[in-house]
């Protein structure tokens, strides 16, 4: 095969294309926000601080994880982005811009909140949003602006009494502009929440009675020296008579602040690992009901410290202390050495519980190891370096296409692109690990997992019809959906290792109905790419329909759609199976249940079709781009009708990249079809693609 | 000479063989299967998006389980509505569709003699044949569901333990309740046994525009059921409220009851419904009465039915959800549930019950658990009360179950392996084939 004048101009195309797009990303790029005044902490945190902090063990929504982790997907979900970027004027007056990774983030918010309520944060992308809270209209805004903490606190009254008011109106009657100012308030409170945690460290009490001061060493009392001090503490309190009526001033004021900081985080973060107590430990009672509903709580600092109070547990005193270290230190090194101390203290607790609870005959879910492997995995993104290798890979797989003679370049590609898909394969396996899951629990699993059975089937049509056609197919499609990955990652802004609800913790069904379903879904996909590569060389003249590279398309597709409805069918009745076992139906018609369904008329219509003539080339190749349209229905859409039994997965965000991909999917076909009318075989052509007709 | 034309049997029987013939060939076709899936996948899709605006059962009901229906498409785009008018929806596209009944009626048909009958019994077909038969024996399963499946719920609180006092909570049940349908039962209140006969709410639905006579045989009063209400509320009628519905004496003085008609929601079984009833005796006497069908029944052993007494005879009228009999006993042990640590969301929830007819066997019962015993199905489907339960402290728990009889359970998991087996054995046998082709290396080569 020699290259043809199409190709060369369809590729010179490609790479104007790509180039524009590269051009127009940089000029779109926009200056870094200011951060006005003079800043607490200008020094960047220790680099390998920050990796220590990173695999500190926290519990949040149900799980023991990486503190970085929780770190990442809170910055995700109110600020939109990986980093928090900003520019401040340093003392020499020049300007500095600083990136910070979510961790570094997350210790400003606890250790210097002040300034991290400074930091550009909301992202607002509608200047009437801006207006709807009363900020001045400089004439200059862009298509977003950022707000930080402290700017949207002035106007909190006026957020929370809008976004309570457009909370009445049902979700799709309500404006942007509403649905904006309801997100905002949910991210504000937020942020509110994670300040809080350790906000009470950040606060004292002035005393002024010699005998409160005598008691805790100091004229001012934070929750560190209260914990230091307990016991002279209670000693105070119990001298008091019983209505505390003459009581000094500043013990009553500890009193009410320790009050306050109790129940100041409720909810929380687990930031204290639990402790056993002996006294429970000796009633076999306590035990007995433990194994009925046993799961390892860990206490945000509130908690702990009314346990501390109450001598419940005294060992968790030096831990408080140690936090208040890290918070109320003076400068950034004391406070590393108290972040240090604490990560040491509550591994250590954490390890202890855990192998006492395993002692006595239950379980535990914490390991450090698992968490120290959470964080490289998130550390090393095996999947966003496989973006790199699936991109270079299609650029050789580009230029397959210039020379196509090139064993060289048609190996290096293929070789490149297995690479690729290593890197992906080893993060899906790290993440089955991590969770102790098959390779899918929800929405943003699927698209690690769809990519990497999409390549490795794109892979094998190449390695079956060596036409270097699924060759760039294959890490296209891996590059592509990894992308999406990051993208819903962000948008999504929920940790994509939380536990499971009930009725999905059940790693057979996990194994079998998912991942057979989505395997399904990945062969949809693929033979729709291929599908629209047949349309898009047809239109653009870079070979002849009856061409061996168009019929092999054909077969691919073709290929690709048998196994695709092997694996749909059976996942669809899998799901009934599944269904009939934990809700008392096989069928139910939810919406994600039809949505299977519909993949697999589809693609059975499309069979049959093929086999009784109604369709032929064209036919069959547009039939299987709109089935690529009803997998997208299916894997994504559904979820944003925010209805069903499957609603696991809502996120606005997807909306826009699904009905882009109808649109892209309708305009490749609608182009082909108009190419088919406009632009009709010979009448030879014709003979010999009937003589060759796929059965 | 005379000639004369001798007909045959076989002549006349010709034009009737040729018409058979083509129905034969119609139905089996391949082509009509296409026109079929895709009508079937047409309603799938706009039975899910009629789900939005109309909820699950009606959407059910219009798409899935009707003959002929005209299906609104609100035109959208990028989740925004489309020539949008005053009511700010989009413009509605209205498609007249069959049903599908008669679309999956025809699918088994076609299925049935042209993917099995009429289908060359060749080695090269044989996936072909075996996935037909599997996805035949499914529509048979989905079928035999649909017409002789029936399920509803039940809800018990944990036995008591010793020493507690029974109280009128529900522990053990050999019934369960339907979901959605209604029925009036007239007790006949022999001191020690309640006698029941039942109408069903189908036989009750005229009344919402007019009357309906109940009589039975033996009975001395026929029953009118007038002002049926599919949802409603009953309230007391104060000063200031109109109503068009009849005012009841409350029986105490006060300014009287009615029934107030609601919209009815989307989902069915959220909807309470409720009507007057009126018993004329044969010697002229007259009781006017509301029965409204407020489910108490999960959860408590009593209930309050209309009650009027008849030549020294109680009687009782009571609108309720269908109440259907186990042939066992499902007694609540004990109820656990162990949430996510630190969240409200529960990780696991499950019953332990036992069976008194089979010396109190024990089984338990949680999510993708179910307890399967003499042709029904008892599902864990949640609990109560969410905010207590032992050994918190909190108020006994009671757990919800789903309890389904269905002739056809298990017989999807077997046309799934029946499917998986043809559909395997098809394309492995097509890729085997291909791969020895002279096409492959044809292409390969080119």
């Amino acid at each position: 095969m020699t290259p043809q004048p199409h190709m060369v101009r369809s590729n010179l195309l490609l790479t104007l294309l790509a180039a524009a797009f590269v051009a127009l990303s940089s000029a779109c790029s926009r200056a870094v926000p200011r951060v006005e005044g003079a800043l607490e902490r200008t020094t960047p945190w220790s680099e390998e601080l920050v990796e220590q902090v990173a695999s500190t063990p926290v519990q949040a929504n149900g799980r023991v994880k990486p503190l970085s982790v929780l770190a990442a997907f809170t910055l995700y979900d109110v600020h939109g982005r990986r980093d928090l970027k900003y520019s401040f004027t340093a003392a020499d007056g020049a300007q500095q811009k600083v990136t910070l990774e979510p961790t570094e983030w997350l210790l400003d918010v606890w250790c210097y909140p002040k300034q991290a309520s400074r930091y550009p944060l909301f992202r607002v992308e509608n200047t009437s949003v801006m207006d709807a809270l009363g900020f001045a209209n400089d004439g200059q805004r862009q298509d977003f602006e950022y707000l930080s903490y402290g700017q949207v606190y002035d106007v909190v009254d006026t957020l929370q009494d809008l976004a309570r008011k457009y909370s009445r109106i049902e979700q799709r009657d309500r404006s942007a502009v509403q649905e904006h100012l309801i997100q905002l308030w949910s991210r504000f409170l937020k942020y509110d929440r994670l300040q809080r945690q350790l906000g009470a460290l950040h606060y004292s009490v002035p005393v002024r009675e010699p005998e409160v001061q005598q008691a805790f060493g100091a004229e001012q009392v934070d929750l560190g020296k209260l914990v230091a001090n307990i016991d002279a503490f209670q000693r105070l309190l119990s001298a008091q008579d019983a209505e505390m009526s003459k009581a000094p001033k500043g013990l009553l004021d500890i009193a009410e602040f320790v009050g306050k900081a109790i129940t100041n985080d409720e909810d929380g973060v687990g930031l204290v690992a639990p402790q056993w107590l002996e006294a429970d430990i000796a009633d076999t009672e306590v035990l007995k009901k433990a194994r009925d509903a046993w799961s390892e709580t860990w206490r945000p600092l509130g908690e702990s410290l009314e346990d501390v109070i109450m001598h419940r547990t005294p060992a968790e005193a030096g831990v408080l202390i140690g936090l208040q270290r890290a918070v109320s230190a003076d400068n950034l090194q004391q406070k590393e050495e108290a972040l240090l101390a604490y990560r040491e203290a509550t591994v250590a607790a954490a390890s202890a519980h855990a192998q006492r609870a395993l002692e006595l005959g239950l379980t535990s879910e914490f390991d450090q190891d698992k968490v120290q492997l959470e964080t490289d995995y998130y550390r090393s993104a095996w999947h966003y370096q496989s973006i790199h290798w699936f991109l270079f890979g299609f650029v050789l797989a580009a230029g397959c296409w210039l020379v196509p003679r090139s064993r060289l370049l048609w190996a290096a590609s293929l070789g490149v692109t297995v690479l690729a898909l290593g890197m992906l394969s080893y993060d899906v396996v790290l993440r089955c690990l991590i969770t102790e899951r098959p390779p899918i629990k929800n929405l943003y699993d699927t698209f690690l997992f769809i990519a990497a059975v999409g390549v490795l089937l794109a892979v094998i049509a190449e390695l079956m019809l060596p036409r270097r056609i699924a060759l760039a197919a294959a890490p296209f499609l891996g590059a592509l959906l990894v992308m999406f990955a990051r993208m819903f990652e962000v948008a999504d802004g929920s940790d994509t290792m939380d536990p499971l609800v009930a009725v999905l913790d059940s790693n057979f069904w996990l194994a079998t109905h998912v991942t057979t379903i989505n395997i399904g879904y990945a062969a949809g996909l693929v033979a729709a790419l291929l599908a629209n590569v047949w349309i898009l060389m047809r239109v653009l003249r870079i070979s002849h329909p009856d061409d061996a590279p168009m019929k092999a398309l054909i077969r691919m597709t073709y290929g690709v759609t048998c196994f695709g409805l092997t694996f749909a069918v059976v996942g669809t009745i899998l799901g009934g199976v599944w269904a009939n076992d934990s809700w008392g139906r096989f069928w139910g018609w939810d919406p994600k249940e039809n949505g299977a369904l519909m993949i697999c008329l589809a693609q059975i219509a499309l069979l049959h079709a093929r086999f009784s003539g109604l369709v032929r080339d064209f036919g069959f190749v547009a039939w299987s781009a709109i089935t690529g349209a009803v997998v997208v229905f299916s894997w994504f859409h559904v979820n944003l009708l925010g209805i069903g039994l499957h609603s696991y997965g809502f996120s606005s965000g997807l909306r826009d990249a699904v009905w882009t991909s109808y649109v892209v999917q309708a305009g490749f076909v609608a182009i082909g079809a108009a190419d088919v009318v406009l632009r009709p075989k010979p009448a030879r052509a014709a003979k010999a693609a009937a003589a060759t007709a796929v059965a | 000479m005379s000639s004369a034309s001798v007909s045959t049997p076989e002549d006349s029987a010709r034009p009737l063989a040729r018409v058979g013939a083509a129905v034969v060939a119609v139905l089996s076709s391949m082509k009509l299967a296409v026109v079929l899936l895709v009508l079937l996948g047409l309603l799938t899709w706009l039975g899910t998006l009629a789900q939005i605006e109309d909820g699950l059962w009606k959407a059910q009901k219009d798409y899935f389980e009707s003959w002929f229906l005209i299906a609104d498409l609100e035109l959208g785009w990028w989740g925004q509505p489309l020539f949008a008018g005053d009511d700010g929806k989009g413009f509605v596209l209205r498609i007249p569709l069959p049903g599908a009944y008669p679309v999956m009626a025809l699918l088994f048909v076609n299925l049935l003699v042209g993917g099995m009958v009429r289908l060359r019994w060749r080695a090269r077909n044989a996936g072909v044949l075996i996935v037909h038969v599997g996805i035949a024996l499914l529509l048979l399963a989905g079928f035999v569901k649909m017409e002789y499946s029936y399920s509803g719920g039940l809800a018990l609180y944990e036995s008591p333990t010793e020493g507690e006092g029974v109280s009128s909570r529900l522990y053990e049940a050999s019934t369960f309740v339907s979901f959605h349908d209604y029925e009036l039962a007239l007790l006949r209140d022999d001191g020690d046994t309640v006698e029941e006969r039942v109408v069903a709410e189908a036989d009750l639905l005229a009344a919402a525009d007019g009357t309906v006579t109940l009589r039975g045989d033996g009975l001395p009063f026929v029953i009118q059921v007038h002002h049926w209400m599919e949802r409603c509320s009953p309230l007391p009628k104060g000063p200031m409220v109109r109503t068009t519905s009849p005012v009841l004496d409350d029986g105490d003085g006060g300014p009287g009851v009615f029934l107030r008609r609601e919209k009815p929601l989307p989902e069915r079984g959220q909807n309470t419904a409720g009507c007057y009833v009126t018993v004329l005796t044969n010697n002229q006497q007259r009781f006017d009465g509301i029965v409204y069908g407020a489910e108490m029944r999960p959860f408590e052993k009593r209930r309050v039915p209309f009650t009027f007494e008849v030549e020294g005879q109680k009687w009782g009228l009571d609108l309720r959800r269908v109440v259907y009999d186990l042939p066992f006993t499902v007694r609540l042990k004990r109820f656990v549930k162990r949430d996510h640590p630190g969240t409200l969301t529960a990780a696991d929830y499950r019953s332990f019950v036992t069976i008194p007819e089979e010396e109190d066997r024990e089984a338990q019962i949680y999510m993708n658990n179910p307890l399967r015993k003499d042709g029904f199905v008892v599902y864990q489907t949640s609990w109560g009360p969410q905010n207590g339960g032992r050994p918190a402290g909190g108020p006994p728990w009671y757990s919800v179950f789903e309890i389904a009889e269905n002739p056809s359970d298990k017989w999807p998991e077997y046309a799934c392996w029946v499917i998986a087996i043809g559909l395997v054995l098809h394309f492995v046998l097509k890729l085997s084939r291909f791969l020895n082709s002279s096409t492959r290396r044809t292409l390969s080569e080119a």
